[in-house]
């Protein structure tokens, strides 16, 4: 079975030798298959085994081939900007809702000044919440943008993963996103889940270690 | 020393419904003197054309950030000692400790509410 292993490893070696560290996924079936020929005559349990196991790899990795051969990346990149659109649909609707909501609470206030005292602190504090629940369009708004940056590094990847799947060289990695004219574009994370960034009392904590 | 109501106040933030949320915040504070910019480069105008008592600035905005435009106020002469509170989504210990060494006088994370901004809006410019 070391003999077996022995061989496989040289054939990859020499297509690594034929085409660099990018070895087409095609070749890499033959080679695999190449092998598995040679494994004729008495066979012992565990070469039997091995002779499985490379059939099953060869078998998966045709299959994986094809079903990435079969991803049409201009199908994917005609659905993206659709999709960026669907998501900008909703920005705009929570904008237009937030702004219906804020136009509420402006006319809540106006009227709280023309009521006696303890009325008008009532809808000033009703105002003053709807004000504060507002900020979710703009919290969704980020958390949307950062989505739609992610959904297209991932119709990049598809891509050259399908120009890799059809026998091409792969398309050179995409240069990490970095703003030249701002050194600190890497502080721009946007929004974090719950639990993952600071909240205002470890801010203001610290904030206060500063001092 | 009294707190100027009536001083300006600059609120920068790209997304127009946060500067309507924070310029409504204000006023019900007491400071109905407010005024806004929508990105860094246009609040820097404004800082050297007119004279504001505050600025309250959103982090991630184009093409000048809310750091940037710290950095940019505080290396000005004239207005170096502008107190600056950062209003942002950006709670990461990483980008509060580059506002804190770019001088910035307070740190408020998106969401907030009325209570948060009064106490830190009282920490930079005195009670009110």
């Amino acid at each position: 079975m070391a003999e077996v292993a022995q061989v496989l490893v040289s054939r990859l070696d020499a297509l690594r030798g034929e085409m660099g560290d990018t070895v087409p996924m095609a070749e890499l079936v033959a080679a695999t298959e190449q092998v598995v020929a040679t494994l004729e005559g008495d066979l012992s349990g565990s070469e039997l085994g091995m002779r499985r196991e490379l059939a099953e790899l060869a078998r998966f990795i045709e299959d994986t081939r094809r079903e990435v051969a079969a991803i049409r990346s201009d199908d994917i990149r005609s659905r993206l900007p659709q999709a960026k659109d669907e998501l900008d649909a909703v920005v705009a609707a929570t904008e237009q809702a937030a702004g219906t909501f804020l136009g509420a609470a402006e006319q809540l206030t106006d009227l709280a000044e023309k009521l006696e005292a303890a009325t008008g602190d009532i809808l000033r504090d009703i105002a003053t919440n709807i004000y504060e629940a507002s900020s979710f369009q703009d919290i969704t708004g980020q958390r949307i943008s950062k989505v739609i940056k992610a959904i297209r590094h991932i119709e990049e990847r598809i891509g050259a993963l399908a120009h890799i799947a059809d026998g091409a060289a792969p398309p050179p990695a995409p240069a990490v996103e970095e703003d030249e004219g701002d050194p600190d574009a890497k502080l721009l994370h946007g929004p974090q889940l719950d639990g993952q960034g600071n909240s205002q009392a470890e801010i203001d904590a610290l904030l206060a270690s500063f001092d | 020393m009294a707190v100027d109501k009536a001083m300006s106040i600059l609120v920068v933030d790209d997304y127009q419904t946060m500067i309507r949320i924070v310029t409504n915040l204000l006023k019900q504070l007491g400071f109905n003197n407010v005024d806004f910019a929508t990105d860094g480069s246009t609040a820097l105008e404004k800082l050297r054309a007119g004279k504001y008592g505050l600025v309250i600035s959103d982090w991630n905005m184009e093409p000048m950030t809310g750091l940037q435009l710290l950095k940019e106020v505080r290396a000005d002469e004239r207005l170096k000692d502008m107190p600056f509170i950062m209003v942002t989504a950006e709670s990461k210990t990483e980008n509060v400790v580059a506002a804190k060494q770019a001088g910035v006088n307070n740190y408020i994370v998106k969401p907030f509410n009325a209570d948060t901004l009064k106490k830190k809006m009282s920490s930079v410019i005195g009670e009110f």
